[in-house]
């Protein structure tokens, strides 16, 4: 069951989707995540507004390999990277008791950091775990995507 | 062999890295939301009460001096060079905002001057927060308008006076919607902006009245 293709196709599609999704607005209008960033105080201020450039591009990258089948291995592996960072910062905010928005989504899904968004990261961390124990080859599910 | 190949993984991973850099840089710089590489922090002025309030009623030195200690117990405010010359002086106030790029500008006031404020009934408060926030509880008399949604709410604002004194809280000094919302009414030319930027968890903090009657949609 867990080894099924479309099963793992799923499983793939909603990392993937959660990944452009979150990555559109950010894009769009860095600034907002560049304060999101900001407001965690976990980076140096001159690191902030490089880091608000590149990670939604890589959340978009990643997403868009993932749901294409193309350098799956790889972009799981960003992905659960990427998952593991946000995660560690959302709880190093809650447990410092800052209220500030997650940046999660962007600022037009301006939400708090909660417990709720550790475990939706968590969750989506899980399915990348899948994606990457059970895909035996570049692009299970789409036979027909070929990795270049 | 070619490393490369030897490494299938750490290739693909070094190539989509190196695309997302290429594209962010790429993008960054066409895009007309494009922002500098390095961040520049926000300069926060704090208001004098000689400011806010008309002569001879201003605080007695000493409370000047616990809002202070209020400001530096937050940590994480970050008021500018020209502050202390800003506290004696409106003038010195006006001339640091001038100096500085107005979008970059804002004018902060504590929370014993916001009460003033309040207790002259004086300006029009609105709410930065999240429109889910604001439903749930909110200070008494505060309008919504969320910083992150501010252009759907120009019909809300256009008809107001421009010299419209406006008062602006988000949840504290390191939420940006506040910052956002007093931008976009910055760009419709409202002069009289100040920001409440302790916000709402200082006026919890301070147990002051909430208004917690829930909106609904």
């Amino acid at each position: 069951m867990l080894s099924n293709k479309y099963v793992l196709l799923a499983a793939r599609l909603i990392v993937g989707t959660v990944f452009i999704v979150a990555s559109i607005d950010k894009i769009s209008v860095p600034d907002a995540f560049a304060e999101s960033i900001h407001a965690y105080r976990l980076v140096p201020d001159a690191a902030v507004n490089v880091l608000a450039l590149i990670i939604p591009w890589l959340e978009l990258l990643c997403g868009v390999f993932l749901v294409a089948g193309v350098k799956l291995r790889a972009g799981t592996l960003l992905s659960l990277v990427l998952l593991v960072i946000f995660t560690l910062a959302i709880i190093s905010a809650l447990v410092r008791g800052l209220n500030i928005d997650c940046g999660c989504f962007g600022r037009e899904h301006a939400t708090p950091v909660s417990w709720g968004k550790v475990f939706e990261d968590i969750g989506l961390g899980i399915l990348c775990l899948y994606i990457s124990l059970y895909s035996r080859d570049e692009h299970p599910g789409v036979p027909a995507v070929r990795d270049t | 062999m070619e490393p490369n190949s030897r490494h299938p993984l750490a290739r693909d991973i070094l190539i989509i890295v190196l695309l997302a850099v290429m594209l962010s840089l790429v993008y960054n710089g066409f895009s007309p939301h494009g922002i500098d590489l390095i961040r520049v922090e926000p300069t926060k002025i704090a208001v004098p009460d000689s400011a806010l309030f008309p002569e001879g009623t201003a605080l007695p030195r000493q409370e000047h001096r616990a809002v202070n200690d209020t400001v530096g117990s937050a940590g994480t405010r970050v008021i500018a060079p020209l502050h202390e010359q800003a506290l004696h002086t409106a003038d010195s106030m006006k001339a640091a905002a001038a100096a500085k790029k107005q979008e970059n500008v804002y004018r902060i006031i504590t929370l014993e001057q916001f009460k003033r404020l309040r207790a002259g009934h004086r300006g029009i408060l609105y709410d930065a927060r999240a429109a889910d926030d604001f439903k749930k509880s909110r200070i008494p008399g505060a309008k919504n308008i969320p910083g992150q949604e501010a252009e759907n709410h120009f019909e809300d604002v256009a008809d107001l006076q421009r010299d419209t004194l406006i008062v602006i809280y988000c949840n504290n000094p390191d939420c940006h919607l506040g910052r956002v919302l007093a931008e976009f009414l910055g760009a419709l030319e409202f002069r009289n902006i100040l920001l409440y930027d302790d916000g709402w968890d200082d006026w919890l903090k301070a147990k002051e009245p909430v208004d917690s009657t829930r909106i609904s949609e």
